[in-house]
């Protein structure tokens, strides 16, 4: 099998542009999948989805099918859904709640953190039978930040908080948005296919410069039923005039802000959704307008898309993860959150409005993306450009916080991730990674 | 395919039925559904039947202002993710009030809804009809339904769902106030259907 060592990044990755293979080499996926899945902090699942003792959620971590559970301390672990005797799953479920898994085949019995309980007809076994040797697997690292749970099998990584650094501000920033930063998952999910590698997702996910055209058909959508003839003309059509910005943070991490083209109200500026008027009004009979008015304001969500690389994305109200099934095959899952500490009346409005994006506007991304697959077949051409905005100076457009900022439609969100990513990939193979 | 401009669509300015009685209704019709016997008055299930049948035609052939037509001004065209959920507070893969319908419709004929391009072919087959008279002169019909999605270039995408939709008589006619559609794979990762 090829490690990292074996490709020539400084030729495959340049300040410029990228090589197709990046995207296409089925042997660089199956090193992804251990060197960027995994390799890295890697998000799991957010704490909502296992709120008791004995919850659990089952996940894949690139090709890792692991079971998050929490037991009766508290503790959450990741546990390979793998039997340690003939290797078969022990949970077929998304999620539940369980005190232990039984595997099918022979009746092997595991705990919630991963111990075997028993097996069937012990005295089968010697007396050097070590059931504490064969406990399922589990990710030697898990840890949360504010609710949202990640792993790694890397003893190398720094903490996961120095791992978000500024990204993590910003994940903050959002959860503060519920009230008393109450935000809940468990309220359904979107979950999609496409024909492509996942890192044309990640890609789209800090790129404003596509939707104008891209989004044509929603934009069209929004301008043909709203009274403002302008209604979403300087954002969506033209992004750089509109006060959008965007940062490449350390590790990978991107950022889009585009609250401040989005005018005074983000209430108003959604989509008409069904109901919208009369439990607004009803929110406002209930608590006051004053109130209803401020909580409202943080009901569709926040103007903004933060990517945790490689797998978490957050968008407007929704928790976006991308799980790669093969080089040419991804899965995306959009979570709807909830407001936990919100009237329901909010939460209504919130589901309602959660069901626009993916509806309306996703389905363009994934045709775009299955697009760019095909494109990409072609083994000729090779390259894939990148360069918009690489000729300004990057010193001029370094934030307060040391992170580069720049126009939202600027690709050096691309540059900038891929500058952390290939630099995983050329980690050591033998000596960072233990499991 | 009929051209539909939105000059062509009557648009509906506000949202004002989904109240809570509303959703509450919904919810204990959802339930209804899953204690009925046998139909028996053929003469409903055929009247029934062939509005299915039409309903399927006029997505067929992508004649959406016939198709938005068909249902009531309080309509819901609703596609749950999962059929137990109370949707107050979950999503559903699709929940579309008369309003969003409309837009529904806009998108699909706007010359820019790339993942229609180029233009997506449907066929659909409409099975197993029950139909019921129900209290209040509505009527309910459940089938079993199979959509076809076919885009020049692509594999022929393909959609198994239930149908459970809720009639009601306006102006003498029967036009459709709900229709829920259970897919198979609700849970599943799916390419999106176009409309079901």
């Amino acid at each position: 099998m090829k490690t990292g060592a074996d490709y020539d990044w400084d030729h495959l990755i340049q300040e410029r542009r990228v090589h197709r293979d990046v995207y296409t080499d089925p042997d660089l996926f199956e090193i992804e999948m251990r060197r960027i899945w995994g390799g890295v902090w890697t998000y799991l699942c957010h704490e909502s989805e296992i709120p008791e003792k004995n919850s659990f959620k089952r996940v894949t971590m690139g090709k890792r099918d692991l079971i998050v559970t929490r037991d009766k301390e508290g503790v959450i672990r990741a546990l390979y859904n793998r039997c340690a005797h003939r290797a078969s799953t022990v949970c077929q479920e998304h999620s539940g709640k369980s005190a232990t898994f039984v595997c099918p085949y022979h009746g092997w019995s595991y705990g919630v953190k991963g111990n075997l309980i028993g097996v069937p007809m012990p005295e089968g076994y010697g007396e050097d039978f070590d059931k504490s040797l064969l406990g399922l697997r589990q990710v030697p690292r898990v840890e949360s930040f504010k609710g949202f749970v990640f792993a790694t099998v890397n003893h190398a990584m720094p903490s996961l908080i120095d791992y978000l650094g500024i990204a993590g501000d910003v994940l903050t920033d959002f959860i503060n948005r519920a009230p008393n930063g109450k935000l809940e998952l468990g309220a359904g999910a979107w979950r999609n296919t496409y024909t492509g590698n996942w890192k044309l997702a990640w890609d789209n996910a800090a790129d404003m410069y596509h939707v104008p055209f891209a989004h044509r058909s929603l934009v069209e959508m929004t301008l043909a039923r709203s009274a403002d003839k302008d209604a979403g003309a300087s954002y969506a059509r033209k992004p750089d005039a509109a006060n959008i910005d965007s940062w490449s943070f350390e590790g990978g991490h991107t950022y889009l802000y585009h609250r401040p083209g989005m005018g005074p109200s983000i209430f108003e500026r959604a989509r008409p959704a069904p109901g919208t008027e009369i439990w607004a009004n009803q929110l406002r009979k209930n608590i006051g307008d004053a109130e209803a008015e401020e909580l409202l304001e943080r009901v569709p969500g926040q103007g903004m898309n933060l990517n945790i690389f490689p797998n978490l994305m957050i968008l407007a109200s929704q928790v976006q993860v991308i799980d790669p099934i093969t080089v040419d095959k991804t899965q995306l899952t959009w979570y709807a959150t909830s407001l936990a500490d919100a009237p329901d009346e909010a939460n209504v409005i919130r589901m309602r409005i959660a069901e626009d994006f993916p509806n309306f506007g996703e389905v363009d991304d994934l045709e775009m993306f299955r697009r760019c697959w095909d494109g990409l077949q072609m083994d000729e051409v090779e390259w894939l450009d990148c360069s918009r905005g690489a000729h300004l100076s990057l010193k001029d457009t370094i934030d307060e916080r040391g992170a580069i900022k720049a126009s939202g439609t600027n690709e050096h969100t691309v540059r900038g991730y891929l500058g952390a990513y290939k630099q995983y990939m050329q980690q050591d193979a033998g000596a960072k990674t233990a499991v | 395919m009929k051209t539909l401009k939105p000059a062509d669509i009557d648009f509906t300015d506000s949202s004002d039925y989904l109240t809570d009685e509303f959703y509450q209704q919904l919810h204990l019709e959802r339930l209804q559904a899953r204690e009925f016997g046998p139909s028996t008055d053929l003469g409903i299930v055929n009247e029934c039947a062939a509005l299915l049948a039409y309903e399927a035609r006029c997505l067929d052939q992508r004649d959406y202002k016939a198709w938005l037509d068909l249902y009531t001004k309080d309509a819901i065209y609703w596609v749950p993710q999962d059929d137990d959920a109370d949707i107050r507070s979950y999503i559903n893969l699709m929940f579309d009030d008369r309003r969003r319908m409309e837009d529904r419709v806009l998108r699909l004929v706007s010359k820019f809804a790339h993942s229609l391009k180029p233009d997506r072919l449907f066929q659909r087959t409409v099975a197993n009809v029950e139909a019921w008279d129900m209290a209040g002169g509505r009527r309910r019909a459940l089938a079993s339904q199979v959509a076809y999605e076919y885009r020049r270039g692509h594999s022929v995408e393909h959609y198994v769902y239930r149908t459970d939709h809720t009639l009601r008589q306006v102006e003498g006619e029967w036009k459709i106030a709900v229709k829920r559609c259970m897919l198979i794979n609700m849970d599943a990762p799916v390419e999106p259907p176009t409309l079901l």
